[in-house]
């Protein structure tokens, strides 16, 4: 991760009621990577999911997955295509941590790639996936949201911008 | 250096040493990051699993997902980075960072994330990811390493940032 001059807040946001989704919306482009840090839960035992967008959330087929997890004695890895709401990670109502690098987020000229890792001790599982966005627009917009239930309250999003020079 | 990200206090070890302590971190930071390159003076080939304790006494508990280069394994056990052995390649030392977003706040437990490796260029490596979880409502005020065997060596250096979301 990035230190110095360059790692610059964008926004963040504290779940005050517990809510189905959060979208940062009209994301700079200035920088060269976005940092992503989740601190918080779901209502129940869930998985964070997101999308993201330039303009408004793209929920077409246009997303794509891979993760390798831990859980219990297992580990083991897991994929999805042409997927309209990709997996983040595990989530409940433990309080969590997970880091998400989105990469030259405000390119025009190739398809969007993120790293994710995190893990939740209330469902015992550690997961780390990457992420594609089949898209060459530049991504503005970033909505976290859930596979099912709500994200609880008290959960931080916080957004960084990071750039190269 | 922008306040989103300043140091709070580097370590670089001049003399072997049993542990490594950052206290009164104080409270005016959203988030912790820990950077640690670190290597022990006992006498294993590739690496060590370091420990955290936090505020003078609580040990976390976490799960863990771990690549030698020849195996990959989950458990509960491992909740802290990893250090070079004595006994790895000269010279190398681990890399690894730890975060610990929302660490002064008073309400509920403490969760962090860390990402390790130990790369010696020989016939085994360590890539260690770890969910960790503090349980405490009370800020977090101090930050304890102990190597998982012997003491951290000369040069072993420790960095803690804080980072502000404002």
């Amino acid at each position: 991760m990035a230190a110095g001059s360059t790692y610059t807040p964008i926004a963040t946001f504290t779940v005050s009621t517990a809510q189905a989704s959060y979208t940062f919306s009209t994301i700079s482009g200035s920088y060269t990577d976005l940092v992503l840090i989740i601190n918080g839960g779901t209502t129940t035992n869930n998985q964070f999911r997101l999308n993201v967008g330039n303009g408004s959330v793209d929920t077409g087929a246009n997303y794509g997955d891979t993760q390798i997890y831990g859980y219990s004695s297992t580990v083991g890895s897991g994929r999805e295509v042409n997927s309209t709401n990709p997996y983040l990670g595990v989530a409940s109502t433990t309080n969590s941590t997970r880091i998400i690098e989105f990469m030259n987020y405000a390119n025009t000229t190739t398809y969007k790639t993120l790293l994710n890792k995190g893990g939740d001790l209330g469902q015992s599982q550690y997961d780390a996936s990457v992420v594609v966005w089949r898209s060459t627009s530049a991504i503005n917009t970033i909505q976290i949201n859930t596979n099912a239930g709500n994200i609880s309250s008290g959960t931080t999003l916080s957004l960084y911008g990071i750039a190269a020079a | 250096m922008a306040n989103t990200f300043t140091l709070i206090e580097a370590k670089t070890l001049g003399t072997t040493t049993a542990s490594v302590t950052f206290s009164s971190i104080p409270a005016t930071y959203t988030d912790l990051c820990l950077f640690i390159s670190a290597r022990d003076n006992d006498g294993g080939a590739t690496g060590a699993f370091s420990t955290f304790e936090f505020n003078g006494s609580i040990a976390p508990s976490g799960r863990y997902i771990f690549g030698n280069g020849s195996a990959v394994s989950t458990n509960t056990v491992h909740k802290a980075p990893l250090e070079n052995g004595g006994g790895s390649t000269a010279n190398t030392f681990s890399n690894s960072s730890t975060y610990i977003p929302n660490y002064a706040n008073t309400s509920y437990n403490k969760s962090y994330s860390v990402d390790g490796v130990v790369e010696t260029n020989g016939t085994e490596a360590y890539q260690l990811l770890v969910a960790g979880l503090i349980a405490t409502t009370s800020a977090i005020t101090s930050i304890k390493v102990t190597p998982g065997t012997g003491s951290f060596v000369q040069y072993s250096t420790f960095y803690l940032y804080g980072i502000k979301n404002s």
